[in-house]
């Protein structure tokens, strides 16, 4: 071993604390880069294989001649099946008998369909033989306890009709249980899904024929999805049908794909954060060696080492650090990725969930951990070389140069100038112009204590923003307790009983009408919401942050749609009806609501629109203090209501999940923690190191151990504070890019981080730095005075 | 000369005569076992009150070692120090600490001057945080070493000499019994040197007990009593009954 191998080998073990520090970032950042990447493949890897076993749609049409539709699919290129069925959203009375509007989907007895198949997990498949017997969808079976031999009835519109589930399956179109992209977060057993014989879900749905074709495409048709969907799409409208939805456009598979691409981005934010604090930390404890090693170096060069040997030695620290690091993150990646995988599998009830250990992901990491290692070590590297020969005469390292930036910017002659600040105690002076002094160190504490913020703001934040968009939804958007399916759409005696019922303070009727929107070329699927003009259950919120009435004409779009579909207020749009009838309207407006993408008017607008579409809900609000199950109980027990829905089930559910919320933002508070901490304790440490000789110096001169220690940390945490700032601010800004990535019509988050929020995370990263520098304050009362009175101070 | 732990005195206060220091068969030990060093061996010293004091030696002999002891900054292995009536034998860090803070001041070899505090600034630091010495004995101390009109500038602005009268004020501004002073004019030129030892006889003029620890002899003739060192024992004491002033010495 050379004797330059000898050196370096000794130089990783003489300050191994700060090292092993940044070798655990960057395993961090690469463990997480793997598990999260991995997960995220995984995961999508484990859809597409569910998509392709039981053959998920790839393009859904609804209404108009189904069967027209379909046949005229089957003879398209690229087109593997075409499909037809029943489906219908319809009130459900479960064993317990709780209420709810669910759905049926129609199957062919028998025989799994060529289109959207299900897996069984309980039970059997519904055949000829039980007609009656159908199959529940995984979600609502695991809240109602439904098993093979309950009952469940189905209101067919006229009457409850008893089934039997004959099994439990999972499905693809159902692996999140949402109704509509409008309801893409429902409550835990508010929406279920039956799965039926063909004939039986006709009689449910009271229609003669299927009302919606599933197509399911080839490889080579899914080559040029985009323009099969929109050929498949024209013609199906040619044959009466109301719209079509592909396959990224589904809710279920939506509301996934916007859920695992938070994966993919931590795939990023993690290795960003914890490779740029590692670098942080090989910076600055390479710039001090190399500070310390000058005449060593400059004795190296006047020896006739050449420069790029010089930068070799020092870039060899950050390169190792780096791929120890990176080496124990790789190995622990994958591992973790199974362990998420796996976990998040299971929560969902993915049928195929795959786990792969990926080449390219290890390496990936590997090369993250030695690329972050050798970029931080290159500065201080190449300025080694830089080092002239000349230095090795001086034979000592040379002084500080003086006051730091607050001199050279006149700090002496403020004394002179403002006689307050001359009065100002000698040590206030040693605080404020300590961290001036080595400037680029103290903006590279403040990078740790920034990217830490960072971190935690983007998790806290995200909690405090989840919050803040259901208290915007439930509190301030709808303001209904209780929204009722009525067996009768428009009856107005049902009404009346439920307005009149013990504990309700006011009801409304409501209507849901089903459309297509279509501007220019663009097509956007959804319901109008049909409410009354002054109703009190629904607050019209704008984008600019006002609040407005239901227009008397046209209606109120959510602000996703102005992008969507390239709309502005007075714009006119084409509403596609149920039937395949279009009418054309005005956009009165936009509304900012955080959940789902719907359009709003007047009752008589949308009974002008289309005279079938009677209001068939009634939204309740209850008084105020009243016992909420109890009225529930009563107001699903009145004639005439056939379904109850708790409109603040989701809030509720939120509320109870909580805890769960906590803990995430608790394990991202551990993250940062450690992040601030190895920063803080890389230049904090070396900031007390450098500066032992004056502090002995101190001490020497009969100042007490902890009076130093008192104004080394108020001049530790001045810097912490400084950087709190910027860090709170950047903090704020990367919670919002990270929110902004999930916004879409599904749901629309305002970036909301409570003022608690910041203070406790300043409050957690000046803690933090007040541990980080305790092993250094630690070492300096530990220090042999004897010995540091004797060395030059740097 | 004997020590009495006098009755009605401090417990931490010893009858030592007309001594500033004085040192009973003192020991240094760094380490033990096979890797023991014996940096200070029975050492037996007398400095009186007033008294300039000179320890010689060449690098190695201890005399550091011994400033250190009577400094409070390291405690003996073995043997008894008093230093401006104190027992320093067996105080905790903290007692060394308070003797430090009331009784002694130090001047070093490199200065050891806070760069980012303005030369007054560095020695108000000392006097405020030991809470021994105020502004205006700051400034006064600083114009003592002459540098009363360099107050504003930063050590970066100050040459060697400059910066090692700005320690010396440092030192004098909380008014210590005793100066210790390791090698201050070991990084200076002649003339600058000279500069400084004018200061400290200066001081040492005004009644305060100056000990300099140096490596070089020719600052032995300001002293009145020079004290020689090597291999870490005290090998000769010897008393100048006409000290030389220091634009007489040269080296």
């Amino acid at each position: 071993m050379s004797v330059l191998n000898m050196k370096l080998r000794r130089d990783l073990r003489r300050r191994p604390a700060q090292l092993v520090a940044a070798v655990a970032l960057v395993m961090l950042g690469v463990a997480l880069f793997g598990a999260s990447y991995d997960a995220y493949r995984n995961l999508d890897q484990g859809y597409q294989a569910t998509f392709a076993r039981y053959r998920f749609a790839d393009l859904t049409l609804r209404g108009g001649d189904a069967a027209a539709i379909a046949a005229d699919a089957r003879t398209r290129p690229g087109v593997a099946a075409a499909t037809a069925r029943t489906v219908a959203d319809v009130p459900l009375r479960m064993p317990d008998g709780d209420t709810l509007v669910g759905r049926v989907v129609g199957l062919p007895a028998g025989t799994q369909p060529a289109v959207n198949r299900v897996k069984v997990l309980r039970g059997g498949y519904p055949t000829a033989a039980a007609p009656a017997g159908v199959l529940a969808e995984k979600h609502i079976a695991d809240h109602a306890h439904l098993r093979p031999g309950s009952a469940v009835s189905v209101w067919d519109g006229r009457a409850w009709r008893v089934v039997t589930v004959r099994g439990t399956a999972s499905s693809p179109e159902y692996l999140w249980p949402a109704s509509s992209r409008q309801d893409a977060l429902p409550a835990p057993g508010s929406f279920g899904v039956l799965f039926v014989p063909e004939p039986l879900a006709r009689q449910l749905a009271g229609t003669r024929a299927p009302n919606e074709v599933n197509v399911y495409y080839t490889a080579a048709g899914r080559d040029h999805a985009a323009r099969l969907d929109a050929a498949l799409t024209g013609a199906a409208r040619a044959h009466g049908a109301a719209s079509g939805e592909t396959r990224a456009d589904q809710p279920s598979n939506a509301a996934l794909s916007q859920d695992i691409k938070g994966f993919s981005q931590l795939a990023v934010v993690f290795p960003l954060l914890f490779l740029a604090a590692a670098g942080v930390a090989v910076y600055v404890v390479l710039t001090r060696r190399v500070a310390r090693d000058r005449v060593v170096i400059g004795t190296l060069r006047a020896s006739g080492f050449r420069r790029r040997t010089v930068v070799a030695h020092y870039l060899a620290t950050g390169l190792a650090t780096g791929l120890a690091g990176s080496a124990l993150g790789a190995a622990a990646g994958p591992p973790l990725a199974g362990t998420v995988t796996r976990l998040y599998g299971d929560a969902i009830g993915l049928p195929e969930t795959t786990v792969s250990v990926r080449a390219t992901t290890v390496l990936a990491g590997l090369a993250f951990g030695l690329v972050a290692g050798g970029l931080a070590a290159l500065a201080p590297a190449v300025a080694a070389a830089r080092v002239p020969p000349a230095e090795a005469m001086r034979g000592t390292v040379p002084a500080a140069r003086g006051g730091g930036l607050l001199a050279r910017l006149g700090g002496a002659r403020l004394g002179r100038a403002v006689p307050a600040a001359g009065r100002l105690p000698a040590g206030t002076w040693l605080v404020l112009r300590g961290p001036t002094r080595q400037l680029r160190r103290t903006l590279y504490t403040m990078t740790g204590v920034i990217l830490a913020l960072v971190l935690i703001l983007v998790s806290w934040g995200m909690l405090d923003s989840s919050q803040a968009t259901v208290s915007r939804q439930f509190d301030r958007v709808q303001r209904q307790d209780a929204e009722l399916t009525l067996a009768r759409p428009g009856d107005g005696a049902a009404l009346r009983a439920v307005s009149d019922a013990a504990g309700v303070r006011a009801a409304e009727p409501s209507a849901r009408l089903p459309v297509t929107i279509t501007a220019g070329g663009a097509s956007y699927s959804t319901a109008v919401v049909g409410l009354p003009a002054r109703t009190r259950m629904h607050r019209f919120l704008t984008p600019g942050g006002g609040e407005r009435a239901l227009p008397d004409r046209g209606a109120l779009l959510g602000a996703a749609l102005r992008d969507r579909l390239g709309l502005r207020a007075g714009d006119p749009v084409a509403l596609r009806l149920p039937g395949g009838r279009s009418v054309t309207t005005t956009v009165a407006g936009f509304v900012d609501e955080p959940l789902g993408t719907y359009a709003y008017a007047t009752l008589d607008q949308v009974a002008a629109w289309d005279p079938a579409a009677r209001p068939g809900d009634v939204l309740v609000r209850f008084d105020p203090g009243a016992d909420r199950a109890a009225v529930g109980r009563s107001l699903s027990s009145l004639p005439g209501v056939v379904a109850y829905t708790d409109a603040q089930a989701l809030k509720k559910t939120m509320d109870d999940y909580m805890d769960l919320f906590y803990v995430f933002v608790a394990v991202m508070l551990g993250f940062g923690g450690l992040l601030a901490f190895t920063v803080l304790f890389a230049t904090l440490s070396v900031n007390l190191a450098e500066r032992g000789t004056e502090l002995a110096a101190l001490r020497a001169s009969g100042v007490g151990r902890r009076r130093l220690a008192r104004l080394v940390t108020a001049e530790n945490l001045l810097v912490v504070a400084a950087g709190t700032v910027p860090g709170l601010v950047l903090g704020r800004l990367a919670a919002g890019a990270f929110l902004g990535a999930f916004d879409s019509d599904l749901m629309a988050f305002h970036t909301e981080v409570r003022p608690a929020t910041f203070a406790w995370s300043a409050l957690a990263v000046l803690a933090v730095a007040w541990l980080a520098q305790r092993p250094g304050l630690r070492g300096l009362a530990r220090a042999d005075l004897g010995a540091l009175v004797r060395e030059r101070s740097a | 000369m004997m020590i009495r732990h006098g009755r009605d005195r401090a417990p931490d206060t010893v009858d030592v005569g007309d001594a500033a220091v004085l040192l009973r068969g003192a020991a240094k030990t760094y380490g033990s076992g096979h890797a023991a060093v014996h940096a200070l061996r029975d050492a037996d010293l007398e400095v009186r009150r007033g008294e300039f004091a000179v320890l010689l030696g060449p690098s190695g002999s201890g005399k550091t070692t011994l400033l250190n002891l009577i400094g409070g900054i390291e405690p003996a292995t073995s043997g008894e120090v008093v230093s401006c009536g104190r027992d320093l034998t067996g105080l905790d860090e903290d007692a060394r600490t308070a003797y430090r803070r009331d009784a002694v001041g130090f001047v070093f070899q490199f200065f050891n001057l806070v760069p980012t505090l303005t030369a007054l600034e560095n020695v108000r630091l000392v006097a405020e945080l030991t809470g021994r010495g105020d502004r205006e004995r700051s400034a006064a101390a600083l114009a003592a070493v002459g540098l009363a009109e360099r107050g504003g500038h930063f050590p970066a602005q100050l040459s060697g000499g400059e910066q090692q009268r700005v320690a010396i004020a440092r030192a004098i501004a909380k008014d210590p019994e005793l100066l210790l002073c390791d090698e201050p004019t070991g990084a200076l030129d002649l003339e600058t040197g000279r500069g400084v030892l004018r200061v400290l006889q200066d001081l040492n003029a005004r009644g305060r007990t100056v000990l300099v620890v140096t490596h070089n002899a020719a600052i032995a003739a300001v002293a009145h009593r020079v004290v020689r060192m090597r291999s870490g024992r005290v090998v000769e004491v010897a008393e100048n009954t006409a000290p030389a002033s220091a634009d007489e010495v040269a080296w």
